[in-house]
């Protein structure tokens, strides 16, 4: 038979695995959502690449047809959006 | 060896060595998801802000792309070029979802004017799929 400071001992070795096993299992399951999330994460920022470049000369488009043709309505839009642009205006010739 | 038989055998030392070894093996491994779990974190972190910018700048596109394909529907000629232009190259816009389906990365002759989109996201992660969100 164990006497009575053996029982203590081993109870609260036992009790101090539950307690780590416990942790385990939780600070796993959080990682494997963290994990889950950065996936997901990542691969919706490789796919926004190939839209960035979309974006950027659907943007440029839009924007010389507005300075060509002084659309309002297509200055309006990219303005709504925070874009604004500048034409570049062609030196003139130089006269003699 | 009398000693030994006639002594009482109590299971306490065996049961403490086994329990000392489960908590250093449940330790060492308390240790490592640890750092794993930092790890994570950190790199969670490190990704918050091309994450962000990628997420403005789906929200600016599919803003653009709706409201040139609406000025398109309402009879805009440049919107309807434009619209015209991205059909013929693959790519259809959906006003209604505010969507863009991308088959292949697409090239737009260069403008005369300098479009400054603001803010500008940059991502630079490696190229993936044809996305179609």
């Amino acid at each position: 038979m164990l006497k009575r400071i053996e029982y203590i001992i081993l109870t609260l070795a036992a009790a101090a695995f539950l307690v780590v096993v416990i942790a385990n299992v939780s600070v796993a399951r959080t990682s494997r959502a963290l994990q889950t999330q950065f996936s997901e994460q990542q691969q919706f920022i490789a796919a926004t690449t190939q839209l960035e470049v979309l974006n950027r000369e659907l943007i440029r488009a839009l924007a010389e047809l507005a300075a060509r043709n002084n659309d309002q309505q297509i200055r309006s839009l990219l303005s709504a959006n925070g874009i604004t642009f500048t034409v570049e205006q062609k030196p003139a010739p130089a006269k003699r | 060896m009398n000693d030994l038989s006639n002594r009482t055998a109590t299971p306490f030392v065996p049961l403490l060595l086994l329990l000392i070894g489960l908590l250093i093996w449940s330790g060492a491994q308390m240790l490592q998801l640890f750092s794993e779990y930092s790890t994570l974190k950190t790199l969670l972190g490190n990704q918050a802000a091309p994450y962000a910018a990628s997420q403005k700048l789906r929200i600016q596109l599919d803003a653009v792309a709706s409201g040139t394909q609406r000025l398109a529907d309402q009879g805009n000629q440049n919107a309807r070029l434009v619209v015209d232009e991205l059909r013929k190259r693959g790519i259809t816009i959906n006003p209604t979802a505010a969507d863009v389906a991308l088959p292949a990365p697409v090239t737009v002759p260069a403008p005369a004017a300098a479009a400054t989109p603001n803010p500008t996201p940059s991502t630079t992660p490696p190229a993936p799929d044809a996305p179609s969100k």
